[in-house]
């Protein structure tokens, strides 16, 4: 039996979880068709070599490497879920924001390639941690992203920037310009509304690129 | 060698070749492309008899190959591959104009009955 999510934001919750294990089980979906593909042939070759054929040494190597290859692929990819699947332990923790933007980054970076969208990142020079949500800071961070990629043209850019500002940590996300409705900004700031957790601001700026800052005090 | 050639596409450069290998293996020629783009230079330049399309790749995507297919190349037989299955894990809806839709991962044999079905071949139906 399906049971409704109760309200718009647990929906919208489950909506990015949806997203993010959709791109990254299409992508170990690829890792593991590959490396089931390298071993075939890797079978391929012996059969070959049983039945008297020369074995090619390079080609060997060459097998080998495209196994270690994605076998280090995966790795990184189950390493990145386990960590964003980690976000949601406490509601509230302090956690440092490069790395909780890099996480998120790793994650969905493949659907801003399928629509051949640039998906830059410039990350603060330091550290800074703040007490919050990482997975409704992610959550958010994707919210702009998702948006922006509805809009973007092919070759165009996203931007993702992490600055440390004074006693704050912001998060500014900048693409095409694009009409942000109310219920859409609504939206926005009720993902970064966390009980327990100093109150993080969120502005919008427009022009011919649309910029989205959500900052939150921090300890740098 | 059998008599036609297949064209893989999928973004993913690795899988292609090792396709392209294991389908030379087995006799049929085989040519491997990483986009739409160079899908339709390599049909430019050598004539296909079928065509194995992932559905996701960036920029054009496999629906939009296919469709250029249709109207371009139409007596290229398409086979769609995918990493997206559905809810019950079986087989997502063949769209107009492709012959089958496979889902990754696949065995080599699976794709190779895919392509003599599609050929009109006869061939044992491997799931």
């Amino acid at each position: 039996m399906t049971r409704e999510p109760s309200g718009g934001g647990e929906l919208d919750a489950l909506k990015f979880v949806g997203a993010v294990t959709a791109s990254v089980s299409h992508e170990l979906n690829n890792v593991i068709t590959i490396i089931d593909q390298v071993g075939g042939l890797l079978q391929d070759t012996l059969a070959g070599a049983r039945a008297g054929a020369p074995l090619d040494m390079g080609r060997l190597q060459s097998m080998q490497e495209r196994i270690a290859r994605q076998t280090r692929r995966g790795i990184e990819i189950v390493k990145n879920l386990n960590r964003f699947a980690h976000g949601v332990d406490e509601p509230v923790a302090q956690f440092e924001v490069n790395a909780a933007v890099a996480n998120l980054v790793s994650l969905v970076q493949r659907l801003a390639e399928l629509k051949k969208v640039r998906l830059s990142v410039r990350y603060a020079g330091r550290e800074a941690y703040v007490t919050s949500s990482p997975f409704r800071l992610q959550q958010a961070v994707f919210h702009c992203l998702e948006r922006f990629l509805q809009c973007a043209p092919p070759g165009s850019e996203i931007a993702l920037a992490i600055a440390c500002e004074g006693s704050s940590a912001c998060v500014a996300v900048s693409g095409p310009a694009l009409s942000a409705d109310e219920d859409w900004r609504d939206r926005l700031a009720g993902v970064m509304q966390v009980a327990h957790a100093p109150p993080a601001r969120i502005s919008l700026a427009g022009g011919e690129r649309t910029e989205i800052r959500i900052e939150m005090p921090a300890r740098h | 060698m059998e008599p036609f050639s297949v064209l893989l596409i999928d973004d993913e450069e690795e899988l292609v070749s090792t396709l392209v290998e294991r389908l030379e293996f087995r006799g049929i020629r085989a040519a491997a492309a990483t986009s739409g783009r160079r899908a339709f230079e390599a049909l430019e330049k050598q004539e296909f008899q079928v065509a194995v399309i992932d559905l996701k790749m960036p920029g054009l995507s496999g629906i939009d190959v296919l469709e250029v297919m249709r109207r371009r190349y139409p007596d290229t037989k398409v086979i769609l591959i995918t990493g997206h299955g559905t809810e019950d894990g079986s087989s997502a809806e063949v769209p107009p104009g492709a012959f089958d839709i496979l889902l990754k991962p696949f065995s080599i044999e699976a794709l190779i009955e895919r392509i003599h079905a599609a050929l009109g071949r006869q061939g044992r139906r491997v799931p």
